[in-house]
Parts: C-alpha cells; structure tokens; sequence
C-alpha cells in the first residue's frame, strides 16, 4: 500500500473512515466467571479481554511492597490474532515491553497505597490483532480495573495518531504512531509513546488530535460502565418500581 | 528498598556459644575392617533408596526412587508430592532423542504420576517429596514403554520401603484388524489402528490408570480390558517374586 | 501453582448431593449446562468457534490452514508410502491467565502439555475422523497443514470437554482454499471465497465426554468445586458412529472395575446426544452466520 493511497479523494481512508474518526469501539464489562474484574474491547478488528485479580496477598515474599500495592501485568497473544500463525513465546520481548509500558501507566492512577503488602495482577489476552496493542491494553484494562471495584483517580483512555503527507490522522495502523494515554478529567498526560521520527512543528496537532481521540473513547468507556452499574442496580433493587 | 530485608536483627551484646562436647573424631576404619557407615572397603554406597529393572524382550527400563525427603518449598497440603520423570535415552528409538526432556515425556511423566499416586500411601507422608527417575534404555513400542514404565516404577517404590496400598502392574494391547495383539511391540504398533494402556491393582480391584486411542467398539474394548487385566494379574506375580527374592538370599 | 482448596464441610454437601442425584446448581448427575456456541467470528482464520458453559467455562478455538512440506520419518517403507499422501494437523491447547488465576506466570504450562498432548493424540490418530488424504496436494511434498490452536478464556470447570465440542464446531466451519498445480509444480490458491472447500470427515470428529467419580457415583459436566472433589475423572472420546475414539483417566484416584464398564456405557450414550446436538446447533449457527457478523461477547 503506498503513502497517497492512504487518503482516498473524498477524504476516506480505505476502511471508509474519515481521517479524525475512530474505529468502531465495542465493549462488555463483567465477561468472566473467575476474576475479580474483567472487560471485553473491541476496537476495530483489534480485540481483547482482561482479566483483573486483586488486590490480594502477594504471592512471592521477595517481591512485597510495605508500603503501597504490586502492580503486575501480563500480555498473551492468541495463536491465531494474527494473519499468519505464530506460536509466541509467552515471554516475548516485544510483548514484556509493552506489559510495562501498560504497568507504568497505571501504577500512577491506581491507588496502591490503600493495599500495602498486596498485590494486584492484570492480565490481557489478545484475541485477534489488527494495530494499536497499546492502547487496547490500556482501555480494556482500565475498564477490568473499574469492574473490579479498584480505587483510580481517574479513568486512562489511549489512543493514538500519526501523520501522512501534512494530515494528521487518528488511529494510523500499520505505521509508527504516537500513543497517548490521558487522564480525561484533569487532562494529564501519563503515557507518551512515539514510535517514529516526527517533526518538532508537527508534534503538537498529533498529540492534539490523539488527545481528542482518548477524549472520545473516554465518553464511550463512561457510557458504558454507567449503564451497567445501572443496569446492576435495577437488578439488584428488591422494590423494582412498578 | 536498600535494606536488607532477610538480614536478622540481634542483640547488640552477644556471647558466643558454649561448647558441651567435643564432637567424635571419626574413625575411617574400625578394627574389623570396617567403615563408619557400616560398610566394607569393597562396599559402594547404595544408590537410590529404590530402584527397579524391567525388561520386555527388547523394552529395557530402570527406575530409581528417591525419598521420601522434605518439600523444599512445602505448599499448603495434607499429602505428599510425588515427583515422577521418565527421560528417553538418545539411543532408545530409531531415531536419535535430543537429551532435553520434550513434550512426550513430559506428558508420559504426568501419566506414570497419575497410575501410581493411587497406591502410595501419600497421605502418610506430609511436606515430604519422593522422586521417580525412569530411563528407557530400549523402546519397542511406546505404549508396552508405558506399560513396563508403570510396572518398574511400582516395584521400585516398593523396594524403597515407601507404604503402599498394592502394586501397580500395567499392561498394553494394540488392535489390529479388530484383533487384540497384547503387549505389541514396535512393528506391530506402526500397523495399529489402537491402542490401550491399562494399570490395574489386583488385589484391590481397582483400575489406576487407562488410555485408549484409536476407532473401537465398546464390546471389543471391555474384551481387552478383560484380558489386561488377566495379565496385569500375572505380572503382578512376577513383581513379588522380583521383590521377594533378595529378602531370601539374606536368609 | 496454589491450587484452589476446598473445605471438608462444602465436599460432604457435595457427595451428599451427588448421592441424591441434586447437585449445587439443580442439576442432576447426567445433566450438562447449557452451551452457547457461535462459530466464525475470527476474520484472520480459515475457521473459528466458541463455546460458553452458562457462567462457566469460555473456549475459543482458531482453525489455520496453511501449506508445509510432507515429514516422513521412520524407515519402516510401508508406514512411509501411507505417511507421503497425508496432510497433517497440529493441536495446540493454551490456558490463558484470564482464565484463572492458578495459570499465571508458569502456572499453565503442564495442563496446557497435557491437553495439548491428547488433543493431538486423538485428533492425529485414525480415529480423528478428518480425511487426511484430502489435504495432500503434491504426495510426498506438499501439504495443508492444520493448526487448531484452542485457548480457554474462562475456567468454570469441566475443559476437556468443551475444548473437543469447540474443536469440533471450528472444524465445520472451516474452510480449505482450492489449489490448482501447475507445470513446474508451483501451487496455486485460488482467491475465490466461494470455491473454498470445508475439510472431509470434520462430523466423523469425535467429542469428549468427562466422567468425575465423586463418592461412589459419577457426574458429567461438573464444576470447579465438584472437580475439586473429584476423585479420579475419566474421559471417554466418542463419534458420530458410537465408536470409542479415545479413553483416558486423569487426575490421581483409582475406578473399580465393574464401575469403569458402567462409565463407559455412560460416556457412550451421553456423547451421542451431545454430538446429536451440536450438530444441530451447527446447523442453525449455518443459517444465521449467512444474515449476520457480530462479534463474540456481544450475545453474552
């Protein structure tokens, strides 16, 4: 696929979105039986689960914290999430550092100090890959940890942008880009990742539309997690109104 | 965290240990001529606490048995571990097995485990660990392997002096041409179209272990359980009299 | 691995239970809990199912075809002509940390060697069902290869069985692209969707079916805490013929023999209703997959 091709003549992009549009996002709190928190997103053709266990006694002695809680990550790939097949390795390198990547973000926003001496685990599993590893990770993590019932400051909603020929475009796949992972409400950076060279001029619309981009998903990942409490509690009301 | 957790804090003020008795100068040799552990000088050290070998015309086994000895790291559990692994010598198939333990032997490993916990009497034997070493010298046929694996590890328990319920002979039988071949060895197991691996305690009546593969009529099936079982019942001779027999050259 | 406990006071319910033929969720000891099953929802494989036990056990299963060359080993020249016209298939069985939280980290490793094991077992020997010969394209050259890779998203007792049901439905649904060789034996796919072949044989698969001895008696389909009170299971692998593909014990604990006969028996009939319906269930999902595409948790 060249460069030009990228930007049709009306403006679309080959799967028909516009060039400050985002994927189609699709999510499901509360999908499994096991853990204590647990989320479902779907965006694009990118999907993935996350599961939250937590917090709970350390496991290892070694690894205690006295003072706040540990925050582990782990990230597996399905066999089948891509267009070949590939067996990964659970430790590949690629994946670990993307796991703390995800983990630095989030060390930060969760209240870990509330748990000291406990450990809190996040694990994530691909399910079928079509770009934006990161930020998946991070959606669907923040909402597993919100199911969970885990203290946050806030939410953490990622997204990404790159830029071809002088536009700016959001969720570019395929090619280097620039994620940003923001906390919506007091509009602070807490991840920044770029992949790619970038001119010094051009780094502010990027970030700018990246921004607007978490902004979008955060309305979305809100939406949704009010609507399920709500939806909870109707259920869980003994007097349903009539 | 610079500090060092594992580091014990003592008394600032410290007196050193009083020594009641001087220990033992050891004696190499006794004026019998014999030595501190009770051996001769020609005596090598008994090996392993157990250990076993079987042979099946060309199937060659030995099986060694360790313990059972404290859990290095003890989960919570009332029972005992049992720890088996069974490697493939380099030179026991046709062709060469690479040294490194692969995915075949791990999974036999698990199933040699799953035929013997049921006889051992691990409930006796709380935060310890007993080990089982196979080595297959010679494999003709890896299901009548598994079979003699099972049967050889069984006595070798047994010779550790580990409490058991009863022994543990095994027995396979392959199906060729809706036949029952039992205890087929390499050649007939390339022509089968299945297989089945029984272990089975005779004088409890209960089956610890079965595997079958291949496409079989229930009838045929329970006709070879039948007759696995009927040789199981023999093995199960031979393994006592294996046992038997150094306890009567003693006497 | 911690492995979960269980309290003395929650196994007596149990076997009580068991023996009165109630068990914790109303069920009785022959009755399975409902299945949900969708099939085709993972764009980049040939082929893909997944089945949901009702708040339980969550199993996806990716099909791959892709072309290899032909492996014969052994110098047995009999075998060696047999093995040069045959495709093959690889089984992979990974459980994921999602699903539980005693496979994190190493955790998974040996469940996942041994499912991994007796999937490939059953589904490789003669008795896997799927017509091997069809997947050679250049005899002793060139081959499909098939890669079923399973992976459990959720832990709610009772694997083994969905991971064969799962199987089982992927395999209906996928498909093997044509090829044309040509001159220089180069091999040729061909692009059309439309002339894409499913595999032969995928309905003569077999299905698993896992018997737990629990006190004297035994149950199918059981939970976390049955299989903690489990005393030996056994899994008896059946077909759309009623032919036994496949017997295995799992798990410590011994069976009585007059017992194992009336497993067996059990597993036997109970498979055959349960190929009975999925067979019908992959019937339906044909119908709808032709009107819809919506993604997998979206029904859930």
């Amino acid at each position: 696929m060249s460069r030009q091709e990228l930007i049709g003549p009306q403006g679309l992009r080959q799967d028909g979105r516009r060039a400050s549009e985002l994927r189609k996002i699709k999510c499901t709190p509360s999908v499994l039986s096991q853990s204590d928190g647990s989320s479902y997103i779907e965006q694009g053709n990118t999907k993935c689960l996350a599961a939250v266990y937590g917090p709970r006694e350390a496991r290892q002695k070694a690894q205690i914290l006295h003072n706040k809680a540990l925050i582990t990550v782990e990230i597996s790939l399905a066999p089948f999430s891509m267009s070949e097949r590939k067996k990964r390795k659970k430790f590949d390198k690629r994946l670990l550092e993307i796991a703390s990547a995800v983990k630095q973000t989030f060390e930060p926003i969760i209240m870990t100090n509330l748990f000291p001496r406990s450990q809190i685990d996040i694990f994530l599993q691909i399910l079928q890959y079509d770009g934006g590893m990161i930020q998946i990770c991070i959606n669907a993590a923040t909402l597993a940890l919100i199911d969970a019932g885990i203290p946050m400051l806030e939410y953490v909603c990622a997204c990404s942008a790159g830029i071809v020929e002088d536009t700016t475009i959001l969720e570019l796949l395929g090619t280097p880009e620039l994620t940003v992972a923001l906390l919506p409400q007091s509009q602070k950076v807490t991840l920044l990742q770029l992949e790619t060279r970038l001119h010094v001029d051009k780094l502010e619309p990027v970030m700018k539309m990246a921004i607007e981009g978490a902004k979008d998903i955060y309305k979305h990942l809100d939406k949704i997690s009010r609507n399920y409490i709500e939806d909870l509690l109707q259920k869980s009301n003994p007097h349903p109104p009539i | 965290m610079a500090t060092d957790r594992r580091r014990i804090q003592g008394p600032e003020a410290s007196v050193a240990p009083i020594i009641l008795k001087s220990p033992n100068k050891i004696q190499l040799l006794d004026e019998n001529l014999c030595r501190h552990n009770g051996r001769n000088l020609e005596d090598i050290r008994s090996i392993s606490n157990g250990s076993a070998f079987i042979e099946l015309n060309k199937t060659k086994i030995v099986c060694g048995v360790y313990g059972p000895r404290q859990t290095k790291i003890p989960a919570f559990s009332g029972k005992g571990n049992l720890n088996c692994e069974i490697k493939f010598a380099p030179f026991s198939c046709p062709k060469r097995r690479p040294p490194y333990r692969d995915s075949q032997e791990k999974e036999l490993s698990q199933l040699i485990y799953e035929a013997l916990t049921p006889s051992i009497r691990l409930d006796l034997l709380p935060k310890s660990t007993i080990d089982i070493y196979i080595t297959i010298l010679e494999n003709d046929g890896t299901a009548s392997c598994l079979a003699a694996a099972i049967t050889c590890a069984s006595v070798a328990v047994a010779d550790a002096g580990i409490e058991m319920l009863d022994l543990v002979p095994a027995c396979s039988a392959s199906y060729i041409n809706g036949h029952i071949f039992m205890d087929s060895d390499l050649i007939e197991e390339k022509r089968e179209s299945g297989s089945l691996v029984l272990s089975y305690m005779p004088s409890l009546k209960e089956i610890t272990h079965i595997l079958q593969s291949g496409e079989v009529e229930l009838n045929l099936t329970s006709q070879a359980i039948e007759q696995c079982t009927d040789s199981c019942s023999k093995i199960y001779s031979i393994m006592i009299d294996s046992l038997l027999l150094p306890i009567q050259n003693i006497k | 691995m911690p492995s979960s406990l269980i309290s003395p006071s929650e196994l007596d319910y149990i076997i009580r239970g068991v023996d009165d033929n109630l068990r914790a969720d109303g069920r009785g000891r022959l009755d399975y809990r409902e299945v949900i099953l969708e099939t085709g929802l993972i764009s980049q494989a040939n082929g893909s199912a997944r089945c949901r036990l009702s708040k339980g056990t969550d199993v996806l299963v990716g099909v791959k075809v892709e072309i290899g060359s032909i492996e014969i080993d052994g110098t047995d020249e009999e075998v060696a002509a047999i093995e040069a016209k045959r495709g093959r298939i690889v089984c992979n069985v990974e459980c994921s940390p999602i699903a539980s939280q005693q496979f994190a980290g190493r955790g998974a490793d040996d469940i996942n060697n041994e499912l991994t094991q007796l999937v490939d077992r059953v589904l490789n020997g003669p008795q896997g069902g799927l017509n091997l010969e069809k997947l050679c394209i250049i005899p002793g050259e060139e081959c499909w290869i098939v890669y079923i890779d399973a992976l459990v998203l959720d832990y709610g007792g009772n694997i083994l069985d969905i991971i064969f049901t799962t199987i089982r439905a992927a395999l209906h649904n996928t498909r093997v692209p044509k090829t044309v060789i040509e001159e220089d034996k180069e091999v040729e796919i061909s692009d059309d969707v439309e002339e894409w072949e499913r595999i032969e044989g995928w309905e003569l698969v077999p299905i698993s079916v896992t018997l737990n001895k629990i006190g004297t008696r035994h149950i199918v389909d059981a939970t976390v805490l049955e299989e903690l009170a489990t005393k030996a299971k056994l899994s008896v692998m059946v077909n759309k013929n009623s032919k036994i593909c496949g017997i295995q014990k799992i798990g410590g604990g011994s069976i009585e023999h007059s017992l194992l006969n009336e497993m067996l028996q059990t597993g036997r009939s109970l498979g055959q209703n349960l190929i009975h319906n999925l067979d019908k269930m992959l019937q339906k999902e044909e119908e709808i997959n032709a009107k819809r595409k919506i993604g997998f948790f979206a029904s859930a």
